[in-house]
C-alpha cells in the first residue's frame, strides 16, 4: 500500500506554481520572454494579456506540453523539464481549444480519464459522481458529447481537468464563448475549487470576471510580464492616486479654485457643480479633504472615490503592441 | 451550486495526489448517483464481473471498444465480412455439389476464407490503428491524454490491444466456416493453425508498424505520406501472405521446417514490433527523457539474434563454400541493420538532458565501458561499431571453430569481408557524424531523418563518382575495379563476396583499395573517438531528494522517517 501522507509534505508555505525566468522562443519570436511569478496554495492567479501575449505558451509550459527555451517552471516543487511525469500527477489542464472523442457520452468520457489517471473501483465512482455533480453534468451524463452545447463542453472539459482532484488547475480561457449564466456558474466553480485548496491559474479576456475571482493577476504583453500582484497592489504601484467625484450644491467654480490650491489634487474637471479630480492619497487623506471642504462651508451632496478597475490598470499598462 | 454533503476518500494506490476536494452530492441527485453507480458497476452480474475485470485492462482498450461498438465503420465491416463469408460458403458448396459428398474439398474453401480474412486483417485493421493514433495527434486529444498517467507505452499497447480485439472478433466470425473446411476433408489441423497464425501475426505486426509510424507523423502532410507508405506495405504484405497461404493450403501439410521458418519469422516480427513500439513511444514521450538508450536495447538484441540464427543456419549447412556465403549474407544483414540504425543515430544531439544525466553511470570504469549506451551521436557511433564488430567476430569465429574453414581461402575471405563491412560502417557513419556536427548544429527537428538522408546521399555519390571516373578511364567501354573504387561499397563488397570472389582478390589494385579503405576508416574512427571523449567526462547528477522520495513512494516503497527532507531539499 502506498503511503499517501508523504505526498503532502511539501510545505504549504512554498509556492505551488513557480515560473523561474522562463523564456520560450519560436524562431525569432519571443513568445515568452523572461517571465517569473509565484502562486501559492489555494490562490487564483489571473493571467491577462492581449492575443499573442504569451499566455497560452506560458500555460502550456506549466502543463509540461512545451519545454522552455531557457528557465524552468516548478509545480509543487517538481520541475516541468526534469520531472514532467510528477508534475502531471498534480495538474489539471483545460486548454483553450479542445476536441472530444466521437461516439462517447459524458460519463464514458470522464470514466476514461478517471481510468487514465489510475482511479479504480470506488475511487473512480466517487470521482465520477463528484465531477458530474460539481460541473452540473449529472443530468446529461448519458448524452453524446457531439450533441453538447459549447457551455456544456466547457463544463465537461473542466470536469476532465479536475477528475483526479489535482492540486493545481490551469485553465486557458475557460469562459470563452459562454453565455452570462454559464460564466457566472463557471466563476463560482473556480472560486469553490480555490476554497477547497486547489491552486488555479486562469487566463481570460473578460477582465471584470478575473478581477472578481483572482487573488493575484499577472499582466503580460509581448511575452513579458509587465505587472503582477493583486489589482489593488498593481494600482498602488502604478499610481497611488484615486479619482474622486464630487457634487456641490452651489459654488462649483469657487470649489474648483479652492481645490486647485491643494497639492495632492490634480487634473480637475468641472461640469457646472459636478467636479472630478485625481487625488493623491489614501482613504484617511480623502476623509481629511472632505472635512476641509465642509469646514470651508461648501455644501456637498456627493463625494465618491473611485478605485481604478482592472480594465483601467490593463489599459494603462499595456500598449496594444503585438509581435 | 451544489452543496457539500460528505467527503471523498483519497485516491487509491498509484492514483493522483494533491488537494482532494470533498464529494459534492445533494439529496436530489440520488437518482443520478444511481445511474453513475450503474454505469461504473454494471447492470447484470456479468456486467458487474466485466466491469470489475476492466479495472486491470488498459483504459485505451476500454475507451476504444466503447467507441468501436457505437461506430458505423466497425459495424459495417463486421456485417460485410459476415455477408461475404456466407456468400462464399454458399457459392463454393453449391459449385462443389455433388463431389462434396465424397471428394476432399476443404482446401479451396479454406483458401477463399483466408483471402477474405486478409482484407480486414491486413488492410482494414492496420489502417484503423494508423487513423486512431494519427487522429489523436491531429485533433489535439493526444495532449490531454499525455497529461494523464498513461505512459506512451501504455497508449501504444492500448491501441495495439484494440487491433488484437478487432482481429479476434473477425476471426471468431470466420471460425465456424474454417471448422467446416476441416469437416470437408483435404485440410489438416496444422494447416488451419498455420494459416491463422500467419494471418494473426502479420496483422499485429502491420498494426504495430501503423501505430509507430502514426506516432511520427506530427502534421497532415506527414500523415498522408506515411499513410501512403503504409498502404503500399499492406498491399505488398497482403499479396505475399496470400501467396504463402495458398501454397501452404495447396501443399496440404506443414513440415517441421515450415514450423521453424514460421518461428524465425515470428521471432523477427516480435523483435521488430518491440523496436517499433519503443521508437513510437520515444517519439511521443517526454522530450527531456533519455529516449535513445531504450531504443538501443532492442537494436542490440536484434543484432545478436540475427548473428545467432545466421550462425546456426550456416553451421547446419555442411558444405563449406555455401557456409561461407551464408555467413557473408548474415554479415550483410547485420551491416544493413547497423548501417540504417547507425546513420539515424548520427543525427542525435550530443546534449544529455539533466533528467537523463541522473541515470548515467557514476563510476569512471562504468562510464568508460557503458558510455556507448548513452544518448548522442558520439556514443551511438561507438555503440554501432562495437555491436557490429562483436556480432561479426562471434559469428565468424564460432563458425570457424565449429567447422574449420582455413583449409581453403574461404575462411580468410569471410574474415576480410567482415573487416571490410566494419570499415565501411566506420567510414560512412563517421563522416555523417562529422557533417552533422558541423552543419546541423542549430537544427532542432528532423535531425534523424536528415542524418539518414546524408548517409544515403554519401553512399550514392560514392557509387556514381567512382563508376564515372572508372568509365572515363576506360574510354566509356567497361568497368574495371581499381584501388580508388574503395568508396563504392557495393562494388568492393561484390568483388570481395566469398562465393563469387574474382581474380581481383590477389591483384595489387584490390589489396591497395582494401588498405585505403581501412586507412580512411581508421582515421575517421580515430577523429570520432577523440570527439566522443567529452561524452565520457559528463558526470551523473544526483536526483533531488524530494524527487527520489516521490518516485519511491510511487513505487510503493515506504519511506523511513529518517529519510525525510531537509530544509532546502525541495528542489536542488
Amino acid at each position: 500500500m502506498v503511503d499517501v501522507s508523504v505526498a503532502n509534505y511539501h510545505e504549504s508555505t512554498d509556492p505551488m506554481i513557480e515560473m523561474r525566468r522562463v523564456h520560450r522562443f519560436f524562431g525569432k519570436t519571443k513568445a515568452v520572454n523572461d517571465i517569473s511569478f509565484e502562486v501559492y496554495r489555494g490562490q487564483v492567479f489571473g493571467f491577462i494579456g492581449p492575443n499573442g501575449a504569451g499566455k497560452t505558451t506560458s500555460m502550456r509550459i506549466l502543463s509540461t506540453l512545451e519545454l522552455p527555451s531557457y528557465g524552468d517552471a516548478i509545480v509543487d516543487g517538481f520541475s516541468v523539464i526534469n520531472d514532467p511525469d510528477l508534475v502531471r500527477r498534480r495538474l489539471g489542464f483545460m486548454p483553450d481549444g479542445f476536441s472530444m472523442y466521437p461516439n462517447m457520452n459524458c460519463v464514458e468520457y470522464l470514466d476514461f480519464f478517471a481510468r487514465a489517471y489510475g482511479l479504480l473501483g470506488k475511487d473512480r465512482m466517487a470521482a465520477l459522481r463528484r465531477t458530474l455533480s460539481f460541473t452540473g453534468l449529472d443530468k446529461i451524463a448519458s448524452k453524446p458529447i457531439t450533441g453538447l452545447s459549447k457551455g456544456m463542453r466547457q463544463r465537461l472539459c473542466l470536469g476532465r481537468a479536475m477528475i483526479h482532484s489535482p492540486a493545481v488547475l490551469i485553465l486557458d480561457e475557460p469562459a470563452n464563448g459562454l453565455d452570462p449564466r454559464a460564466r457566472i456558474e463557471l466563476r463560482q466553480m473556480i472560486q469553490q475549487l480555490a476554497v477547497e485548496g486547489t491552486t488555479i491559474l486562469v487566463s481570460s479576456h473578460i477582465l471584470t470576471e478575473l478581477a472578481e475571482m483572482c487573488d493575484q493577476v499577472g499582466i503580460v504583453e509581448r511575452g513579458q510580464l509587465l505587472a503582477t500582484g493583486s489589482v489593488a497592489e498593481i494600482q498602488r504601484r502604478l499610481q497611488g492616486s484615486t479619482w474622486v467625484q464630487l457634487v456641490a450644491i452651489r459654488q462649483g467654480e469657487a470649489l474648483e479654485a479652492w481645490l486647485a490650491g491643494k497639492s495632492n489634487v490634480s487634473q480637475i474637471a468641472r461640469n457646472e457643480n459636478k467636479l472630478s479630480f485625481q487625488f493623491d492619497g489614501g482613504s484617511e487623506d480623502q476623509a481629511e479633504l472632505l472635512k476641509a471642504i465642509v469646514n470651508e462651508d461648501f455644501l456637498i451632496s456627493e463625494f465618491a472615490a473611485r478605485q481604478e478597475t482592472l480594465e483601467d490598470v490593463f489599459m494603462k499598462i499595456t500598449t496594444g503592441a503585438v509581435q | 451550486m451544489s452543496s457539500l454533503v460528505h467527503s471523498a476518500s483519497g485516491p487509491e494506490g498509484q492514483g493522483p495526489i494533491g488537494a482532494a476536494p470533498p464529494v459534492m452530492l445533494t439529496s436530489d441527485q440520488t437518482e443520478h448517483a444511481a445511474t453513475i453507480r450503474q454505469f461504473v458497476e454494471g447492470d447484470t452480474p456479468w456486467d458487474r464481473r466485466l466491469m470489475k475485470w476492466s479495472r486491470w485492462v488498459n483504459p485505451i482498450l476500454v475507451k476504444e471498444t466503447r467507441q468501436a461498438l457505437k461506430s458505423k465503420q466497425f459495424s459495417f465491416t463486421l456485417i460485410l465480412l459476415t455477408i461475404v463469408v456466407l456468400a462464399w460458403s454458399i457459392l463454393a458448396i453449391v459449385s462443389m455439389i455433388p463431389s462434396i459428398y465424397y471428394a476432399s474439398n476443404g482446401a479451396p474453401l479454406l483458401i477463399g476464407y483466408a483471402m477474405i480474412l486478409i482484407v480486414p486483417a491486413l488492410i482494414i485493421i492496420p489502417q484503423a490503428s494508423f487513423r486512431s493514433m494519427a487522429s489523436e495527434l491531429e485533433d489535439g486529444t493526444f495532449e490531454t491524454l499525455s497529461l494523464s498517467l498513461l505512459s506512451p507505452r501504455h497508449i501504444m499497447l492500448g491501441k495495439l490491444s484494440v487491433s488484437a480485439l478487432q482481429l479476434m472478433i473477425y476471426v471468431s466470425v470466420i471460425a465456424p466456416c474454417i471448422a467446416l473446411t476441416y469437416l470437408l476433408r483435404g485440410v489438416t489441423l496444422d494447416v488451419i493453425a498455420m494459416t491463422l497464425l500467419i494471418l494473426i501475426s502479420c496483422s499485429l505486426t502491420l498494426s504495430t508498424l501503423a501505430i509507430s509510424v502514426a506516432s511520427f507523423s506530427k502534421n497532415r502532410v506527414q500523415q498522408v505520406f506515411f499513410s501512403i507508405l503504409l498502404l503500399g506495405a499492406q498491399v505488398i504484405a497482403s499479396l505475399a501472405v496470400g501467396g504463402v497461404l495458398s501454397a501452404i493450403v495447396a501443399y496440404g501439410t506443414v513440415s517441421w521446417e515450415g514450423w521453424i521458418s514460421f518461428g524465425v519469422f515470428l521471432l523477427a516480427a516480435i523483435l521488430y514490433c518491440w523496436l517499433f513500439l519503443r521508437c513510437g513511444g520515444c517519439s511521443i514521450g517526454v522530450v527531456s527523457e533519455n529516449r535513445s538508450t531504450p531504443i538501443r536495447v532492442p537494436l542490440l538484441t536484434i543484432g545478436l539474434v540475427i548473428s545467432m540464427l545466421g550462425g546456426l543456419l550456416a553451421i547446419r549447412n555442411g558444405d563449406r563454400n555455401s557456409m561461407s556465403s551464408m555467413i557473408a549474407i548474415v554479415l550483410n544483414l547485420l551491416f544493413v541493420h547497423w548501417g540504417v540504425a547507425g546513420s539515424i543515430m548520427m543525427g542525435e544531439q550530443g546534449i544529455i538532458p539533466a533528467r537523463a544525466r541522473r541515470t548515467l553511470p557514476s563510476s569512471l570504469l562504468a562510464r568508460l565501458f557503458l558510455t556507448w549506451l548513452n544518448p548522442g551521436a558520439g556514443p551511438g557511433y561507438l555503440f554501432v561499431l562495437l555491436s557490429f564488430a562483436g556480432s561479426a567476430i562471434t559469428l565468424v569465429l564460432s563458425c570457424q571453430l565449429l567447422i574449420p574453414l582455413t583449409n581453403t581461402d574461404v575462411g580468410l575471405h569471410t574474415m576480410a569481408y567482415a573487416i571490410a563491412l566494419a570499415g565501411y560502417l566506420a567510414l560512412y557513419l563517421g563522416i555523417v557524424r562529422l557533417i552533422c556536427m558541423a552543419a546541423l548544429r542549430r537544427l532542432q527537428t528532423g535531425r534523424l531523418v536528415t542524418a539518414l538522408t546524408i548517409c544515403l546521399v554519401l553512399v550514392i555519390s560514392a557509387v556514381v563518382l567512382t563508376c564515372s571516373i572508372n568509365l572515363a578511364e576506360n574510354n566509356y567501354q567497361r568497368l574495371t575495379y581499381d584501388w580508388y573504387c574503395f568508396p563504392n561499397l557495393f562494388w568492393t563488397l561484390a568483388e570481395l563476396f566469398p562465393d563469387t570472389i574474382s581474380q581481383t582478390w590477389n591483384s595489387a589494385e584490390f589489396l591497395s583499395s582494401i588498405i585505403a579503405l581501412l586507412f580512411c576508416a581508421s582515421m575517421v574512427a580515430f577523429i570520432n573517438i577523440v570527439l566522443t571523449a567529452k561524452d565520457v567526462v559528463i558526470l551523473r547528477i544526483e536526483t533531488p531528494k524530494r524527487v527520489a522520495m516521490e518516485r519511491q513512494r510511487l513505487r510503493g516503497i515506504r519511506i523511513r522517517d529518517d529519510e525525510e527532507l531537509d530544509e532546502g531539499d525541495v528542489l536542488k
